[in-house]
């Protein structure tokens, strides 16, 4: 099996990040793996899947945000680290 | 020498993850990420003074391409006692560990209760403790054993000075015995119907407070709602 990519896109409010999130898991072969807000509310989406699909997905999602002035950061990591996902899970609610 | 530290201050988390997978592959510093207000984000790397150097040019390099560094500094040789107070890697971990054991101290106290299923007034005491308990999570561990040790010591207290008063054991028990349902039975089910809006926790105290139920004990408190009213049906009329 492949390994995994990992993209990652912030924009600048939790709803245009809903927004790009829906599209993404919709029209390519992405999983949403992570949402992630700051505080002054920068929302930060991580999406997994192979290379291809996530460079693909990414660039849509930023072209969507760009038009509505809210892409703040995007990348994509081809093969990330293991222990690059204990930084990114943070703390979840239980 | 592992006691230098290094500050970088990133504009996203985006920037910032990107910035610690960089590191991650290329450098062996060890490294924290922190988020601070205005949507930055704080990166403290640990390490000697060569690998931090290194690292920091790296990471902000890296972070250049995406995003932006806000600042960044360099601490040599920093005193341990201002390290513990900055770099406290455990505070996270140590509110998750408090957590996980209240939760561990809630599950010993309901299969004890559970245990001791005749005395219901004292379960239901400790129960109205636990929920306080719960909510203060200042000292939670110690109330609950507190009021828990206090109960048993009474009802044992009680039951021995009965033993040691003969004769009146007979009528003091009725009295016990008649006190203690009243304060419990705050549901009456007579019919099937008013079952209805009742939740699992108050099926299973209803079911407990019929003598004729036709399971008992740890039975009733394993048993889910479709069962419970599986065994309802069969004693209630509709």
């Amino acid at each position: 099996m492949l390994k995994q990519s990992l993209g990652i896109i912030e924009t600048n409010s939790l709803s245009s990040a809903v927004e790009i999130a829906h599209l993404m898991v919709d029209k390519f072969e992405v999983k949403l793996s992570n949402v992630r807000q700051l505080l002054n509310g920068y929302t930060t989406v991580f999406i997994k899947g192979e290379l291809g699909a996530v460079q693909q997905a990414i660039d849509f999602g930023a072209g969507h945000c760009t038009e509505k002035n809210s892409l703040v950061a995007k990348s994509v990591i081809a093969v990330p680290h293991q222990e690059l996902f204990n930084f990114i899970e943070g703390e979840k609610d239980e | 020498m592992n006691n230098s530290f290094a500050l970088l201050e990133v504009n996203g988390f985006c920037a910032s993850i990107y910035a610690v997978d960089t590191l991650l592959k290329n450098s062996s510093v060890e490294i924290e990420l922190d988020e601070i207000n205005k949507g930055n984000v704080l990166l403290k790397l640990k390490g000697n003074i060569p690998q931090i150097k290194y690292a920091l040019n790296l990471a902000i390099e890296s972070i250049n391409k995406i995003s932006s560094v806000v600042n960044f500094t360099i601490l040599e040789n920093l005193n341990p006692s201002i390290e513990r107070e900055f770099f406290n890697k455990t505070k996270k971990h140590h509110i998750r560990q408090i957590k996980s054991e209240i939760k561990s101290q809630e599950k010993l106290i309901t299969s004890q209760i559970e245990e001791l299923p005749e005395k219901k007034s004292e379960s239901v005491k400790v129960r109205k403790v636990k929920k306080t308990a719960v909510k203060k999570l200042s000292k939670p561990k110690e109330e609950i054993q507190s009021s828990e040790t206090s109960d048993i010591n009474l009802s044992t207290i009680e039951r021995l000075r009965l033993e040691a008063l003969g004769k009146k054991i007979s009528g003091d028990e009725k009295k016990t015995e008649v006190s203690k349902p009243k304060a419990v039975s705050s549901y009456v089910v007579k019919k099937l119907s008013d079952l209805d809006g009742l939740n699992v926790h108050k099926l299973r105290r209803v079911a407990r407070d019929f003598e004729e139920f036709p399971i008992k004990g740890r039975q009733i408190s394993i048993a889910n709602r479709d069962e419970l009213m599986v065994y309802f049906k069969q004693i209630l009329p509709e």
